[in-house]
């Protein structure tokens, strides 16, 4: 593994925020899962969770049985400025002094976080002093949670809960739920060669998983609309179908970096056009 | 020693999967179509039994049934590139930069594509 410097991108991901080296691969194992790979190798796997109830030293001791590492005394310089934010412990294997984990409660939220390494650390000192010095776990403003993976991104609020994803060959799915609002993410690559088969329309209903007529769908340059704002009545007969009334669905077609990017948006109640709006114009695609 | 044995686990690892060079079955018959896919012609794995009621009653006898499939244009792509030589990491590769998709996609497209090849009896890995 090169320590190089080299040009960082920002990964988020269900409320974790750091600034990840690019030659980094970085692949959602769970949902509070990273494993961030070079060359087909794994370098460090990140694992967190946010439950104030367990204690610090209860996982650290769960953690010192199930992986026979021992806590070390000193902790690194690199990590040293950590400290004043987190409670920080730092683990190594049985005679050797380089450690291997590092465990770090937040002061502020109590979010636990687990670095392990599969390489040694002091090598990737640089990788390391990058990581860290963006490392978020949560925002002091409650603004926006920033969701970055792949080569999309996009900022939903922090009531929205990640409730499935998955990130197929050519087709990365996440799903949110946010009280009785239910919004799917989606980014389709290569573009090209879907269209090639369907029109933007047709897979906009097709990921939508909904019916509508040709007349009803708003073609805009790039992109297509399509929005439900049933009556009463189409409201019961829609929910006698099991299904949720309320929709409103985009797909867009990023000719420069071929890709389609959706949201979809369903609720049984009217939907929050004006969120919908700020959710849109900040689902962006970045280039590989 | 162990009076039973474990049988050691057959299945390579992610890293020794990588390493490995998928040839195609040579006993296979291929074609590029004009639209360059690829279109597969290969004997259905009949047994003896069901081999013996096709000599019987076929109208041409000597004719083996086959079963054809057709790749689309990124299986095309990828069969394309086992020439023998480049392992399933290097095709991973060079999947990823063609069409322009990340590397943890081009791995799942093309591992699962390779599986599928090598089920129907198309590739073998060394």
């Amino acid at each position: 593994m090169t320590s190089a410097p080299d040009t960082c991108r920002t990964i988020g991901w269900n409320g974790i925020v750091l600034n990840c080296p690019q030659h980094l691969e970085v692949f959602v194992s769970e949902e509070k899962h990273l494993v961030f790979e070079q060359d087909f190798l794994p370098v460090f796997e990140l694992r967190w969770h946010t439950n104030k109830k367990n204690k610090q030293e209860k996982i650290l001791r769960n953690l010192q049985q199930e992986t026979n590492l021992l806590l070390l005394d000193s902790v690194p310089p690199v990590w040293q400025k950590l400290t004043s934010s987190y409670a920080l412990n730092m683990l190594a294997e049985k005679g050797h002094k380089t450690y291997k984990a590092a465990l770090l409660t937040c002061k502020v939220c109590g979010t636990s976080l687990l670095f392990f390494f599969f390489k040694n650390p002091e090598e990737n000192a640089l990788i390391v002093h990058k990581l860290l010095s963006s490392l978020q776990c949560h925002d002091e403003r409650k603004a926006d949670k920033l969701w970055a993976i792949q080569d999309f991104r996009c900022l939903l609020p922090s009531t929205f809960t990640l409730s499935s994803y998955s990130f197929a060959a050519g087709l990365s799915r996440l799903s949110f739920a946010d009280s009785e609002l239910t919004m799917h993410l989606c980014r389709i690559a290569p573009a090209a060669q879907r269209l090639e088969t369907a029109s933007l329309a047709e897979l906009m209903l097709l990921l939508g998983d909904t019916a509508a007529a040709e007349a009803e769908i708003i073609h805009r340059d790039q992109s297509v609309l399509y929005s439900r704002q049933p009556t009463i009545f189409s409201q019961i007969m829609i929910r006698l179908k099991r299904k949720l009334p309320f929709q409103w669905m985009i797909l867009r077609h990023h000719q420069k970096e071929d890709r389609l990017s959706g949201l979809f948006f369903e609720s049984r109640k009217p939907l929050p056009q004006k969120m919908i709006q700020t959710i849109l114009e900040s689902y962006e695609i970045i280039p590989l | 020693m162990k009076l039973f044995p474990s049988k050691s686990d057959p299945t390579p690892s992610r890293s020794q999967a990588l390493q490995c060079i998928p040839k195609q079955n040579d006993t296979i018959r291929w074609e590029e179509l004009d639209n360059g896919d690829i279109l597969f012609t290969y004997p259905l794995p009949l047994s003896s039994f069901f081999l013996a009621l096709h000599r019987r009653f076929a109208k041409n006898q000597n004719n083996v049934p086959t079963k054809k499939l057709q790749l689309d244009q990124m299986g095309s792509f990828v069969w394309m590139q086992i020439d023998g030589e480049k392992t399933v990491k290097e095709i991973i590769l060079i999947f990823s930069k063609h069409h322009n998709i990340t590397v943890q996609e081009a791995e799942h497209a093309v591992t699962a594509f390779l599986k599928m090849l090598g089920l129907r009896e198309l590739i073998a890995l060394h």
